[in-house]
């Protein structure tokens, strides 16, 4: 009673009042308590001792336990004050700026059914912003877009071929030093503005930034002409005694307008396409030059970085490639051997495969007439080798990475021809290729549907 | 609490070295002077530590019951061995000191880059003094749990590199590339003072084994055991990144596991990583901590409650002195790792020789009538 008429008169009820508050309860609960249980109120009871210097400890752990919460807060993100990027592209201004594009991801429309249409609002919004350096344009992003954009879901940078002749070296010196911008994202070069492919759709995909990664990933795996890499991987290469590096081209193919607004998924076929084509090769830092896509899957099949492909060749004496294989495992070991004043590459390539398609004469009953396939099979790939080796030695870029191999295993020659290497010594290399394929599996069938055709008919 | 009476056990010893050891090692890639023979440098700085590490037993041995205060007494007269322990003591406290910025710069770099430094270090500085307040017992059972969770984690993190494709043997090639000079120069003095010259606390905390006999034995396995070890994580290190990049990164451990790509949803592992340096650097942090205000009791009778206080707030300021992260990296590996080689290898090998027989008689005559 006493207490409740205090607290009317308006007095604050302090800490302190409010553990004598307390404690006058828990005495007017005590009788019923048992009485042989003192010590249990006692407990209750709180204790306003002074503290003593072995409870300091404790005492001190109270400050540094209430600041582990707002350490979470001082670097909460919300995901509604993001603007989460999907690809990145880098472009050239007239003026030689370095200016950026970024495709930004619309929650909303993604999370609609469908293919790429979303409902009818785009799924992704490209802008750009430009500077003299790459953080300094992504610092000016806040000039123009109401969220702060987040790399960390960044798949794709695409780099034109214009910025990537001026030099890559600040693009990598900017993702390397920021944690947020991550070094394991897919590079590739276009031959047009980087903006354009970011501005276009891919069907099947609401984000297309995650859907060039995918393309790439697929490639890679199955088809063999490319391989992904990565911001990290380029640079390692770069970094390599030769200083070569072969990134993927992207480009528009087919013909009419471009995909970049979802009324294109109205009709059951689009204009342009988003497409891989070409290899850019980089040396020291700069694009040198552009492969063809069958001349980079030799110089893959060089450098033992071929996952999976399937290679079209012809029958004996012919030129049609008529027949393919689907090639599995493939281990590549190259030699480098002394020869007068320059060196000889002695290139050993091994693979397995099994057959997809064969429209040759003659059945593949017994394993001695595997041995014309193979060997036909064997002479493809040798000059799929032979003609990325000659285009890069054109280049004169070590793209087959024989300047690494030198480093290695001849270190002592190599430090005298180090330093003109990808311009005097590599050129000059001469190749020696040996190429073993096992045709390990025929498929379902014996003999070609062709041969039984003939024989079916010489019988009438 | 008063005096400290604890004893731990041979193996605990053990375990405290491996974790002490690893503490933040990893964080950085040592030797890359030595290019891609840093692991070659490493070795040959473990082997040199490994003799270290029987100079220091061997001290220990003449006087089982003292610890290092006890010992600097015994062989240079009290005056002196107060002077050279209290020495020894802020050592050991700098020490810790690194150690806790190290902890603020790995969080902010990595984890929390709004967070304010002082905020991150207080935390930890606060959870140091608390394990130290409740006594030696306590510290040695926390790094005993620790360890199968510092074990299993960097088993699982090499196991995923190995998975990922990520590591190519051919990045240690060639070796010796400009012969064995470079790798000697890295290695000494700089290796051997940190991180394997760094086991120097044990002289502290050996004297809580003396219950135990194969503390030396279990000693000497522990420290053959976590040299392998990092050597192995340098190693795998350079095999992912290479020499080149390995010497760009401040922190190559951390970029070699953000490296990790698989099956599309394991990624960005770095977090993993943060959480291991966690816990080698409060390690790291408690030890040379308990070691120094261990040395000041022992030196100058100042009790074990007393010395927490007092060392805990000189460390927590003493880790601001440092202006900027480039200037903590560089004091710590490249200056402050030529100064201590005084303590760590000087002062026991003079130790070592000038006190042959005598010291031995002398402890057991103390011990007889204290």
């Amino acid at each position: 009673m006493k207490r409740e008429a205090g607290l009317r008169h308006g007095e604050q009820p302090g800490i302190l009042s409010l553990f004598r508050r307390k404690a006058e309860h828990l005495e007017f609960l005590s009788h019923l308590l048992p009485k042989s249980r003192p010590s249990l109120l006692r407990r209750l009871q709180p204790k306003l001792r002074p503290s003593s210097l072995h409870r300091l400890p404790a005492l001190l752990l109270i400050p540094a336990l209430l600041l582990l919460g707002p350490a979470g807060c001082w670097d909460r993100q919300e995901l509604n004050e993001l603007g989460i990027i999907s690809a990145t592209g880098v472009d050239l201004t007239d003026t030689g700026r370095w200016e950026v594009s970024y495709q930004l991801v619309i929650p909303n429309a993604i999370s609609a059914q469908g293919a790429y249409v979303g409902g009818s609002s785009s799924p992704v919004n490209v802008f750009t912003s430009v500077g003299d350096s790459f953080r300094g344009a992504v610092s000016r992003t806040t000039q123009e877009m109401s969220r702060r954009v987040y790399f960390s879901h960044n798949q794709v940078v695409v780099i034109s071929e214009e910025a990537a002749r001026r030099g890559i070296n600040n693009l990598m010196e900017a993702y390397m030093r920021n944690g947020d911008s991550r070094e394991t994202v897919t590079v590739l070069v276009t031959e047009g503005s980087a903006r354009t492919i970011l501005e276009q759709l891919l069907p099947m995909e609401r984000i297309s930034g995650v859907g060039i990664n995918r393309l790439i990933t697929l490639e890679e795996k199955y088809g063999g002409n490319f391989r992904q890499i990565s911001m990290f991987e380029m640079m390692q290469d770069l970094l390599s005694p030769v200083h070569i590096t072969a990134v993927p081209g992207i480009g528009l193919s087919g013909s009419g307008a471009a995909v970049d607004t979802v009324d294109a998924a109205k009709t059951t076929h689009t204009g342009a396409k988003v497409r891989l084509q070409k290899v850019a090769i980089f040396k020291n830092n700069k694009l040198a030059g552009w492969l063809s896509t069958h001349e980079n899957r030799g110089l893959l099949w060089v450098t033992n970085r071929v996952k999976g492909s399937t290679v079209s060749f012809p029958c004996q004496g012919e030129r049609q490639k008529l027949n393919s294989i689907r090639l599995k495992k493939q281990k590549t070991r190259v030699t480098p051997v002394r020869k007068g004043s320059g060196w000889l590459m002695k290139i050993e390539s091994k693979a397995t495969g099994v057959l997809m398609e064969y429209n040759c004469p003659g059945s593949m009953r017994k394993p001695q007439d595997l041995l014309p396939v193979e060997a036909s099979i064997e002479a493809e790939l040798k000059r799929d080798m032979e003609d990325g080796i000659l285009a890069a030695q054109r280049l004169k870029a070590d793209a087959a990475g024989f300047g690494n191999l030198l480093h290695l295993k001849h270190k002592e020659e190599w430090k005298q021809i180090e330093s003109d290497w990808n311009e005097r010594g590599f050129p000059k290399v001469e190749i020696e290729i040996s190429v073993h394929v096992k045709l390990a599996k025929t498929g379902r069938s014996i003999e070609s549907y062709n041969e039984a055709f003939e024989k079916s008919r010489k019988k009438e | 609490m008063g005096k400290e009476t604890s004893s731990v056990s041979a193996g605990q010893i053990a375990i405290f070295i491996m974790m002490f050891s690893i503490g933040s090692t990893p964080m950085f890639q040592l030797g890359t002077d030595a290019k891609q023979d840093s692991w070659i440098a490493l070795a040959a700085a473990a082997v040199a530590g490994l003799g270290m590490l029987w100079v220091y037993r061997t001290l220990q041995n003449r006087a089982p019951e003292e610890d290092m205060g006890g010992l600097l007494k015994l062989h240079f007269g009290k005056v002196i061995g107060i002077v050279l322990g209290v020495a020894m003591s802020l050592l050991f406290a700098y020490e810790s000191m690194r150690n806790v910025r190290d902890f603020g710069e790995l969080t902010l770099s990595t984890l929390l880059p709004q967070t304010p430094m002082w905020c991150v270090m207080l935390i930890i500085t606060g959870i140091a003094y608390y394990t130290v307040s409740k006594g030696l017992t306590t510290f040695f059972r926390i790094t005993q749990i620790l360890l199968p969770v510092l074990v299993g984690s960097y088993g699982l993190l090499l196991l995923l590199l190995l998975i990922g494709g990520l590591i190519d043997p051919q990045r240690l090639q060639p070796v010796l590339e400009n012969g064995i000079g470079p790798v000697l120069k890295t290695a000494f003095p700089d290796l051997l003072s940190f991180p394997f010259n760094q086991v120097i606390v044990l002289l502290v905390f050996w004297k809580y084994a003396t219950g135990s006999k194969k503390t030396g034995a279990a000693s000497y396995t522990a420290y053959i055991a976590v040299a392998l070890f990092l050597i192995a994580v340098n190693a795998v290190i350079m095999m992912v990144l290479g020499p080149a990049l390995t010497e760009l990164k401040t922190l190559p451990t951390l970029e070699a596991v953000v490296l990790i790509r698989l099956a599309n949803f394991i990624e960005r592992l770095d977090i993993l990583v943060t959480m291991l340096l966690y816990i080698g650097l409060y390690v790291k942090i408690a030890g040379m901590y308990f070691a120094s205000v261990l040395l000041l009791r022992s030196c100058c009778k100042v009790p074990l409650k007393v010395g927490a206080l007092a060392i805990a707030p000189l460390i927590y300021a003493a880790s601001f002195l440092e202006p900027t992260n480039t200037y903590h990296l560089w004091a710590g590996l490249e200056m402050s790792v030529k100064m201590t080689p005084f303590f760590q290898i000087v002062l026991p090998l003079l130790m070592l020789i000038i006190g042959i027989g005598w010291v031995k008689r002398k402890a057991e005559r103390q011990k007889a009538s204290p």
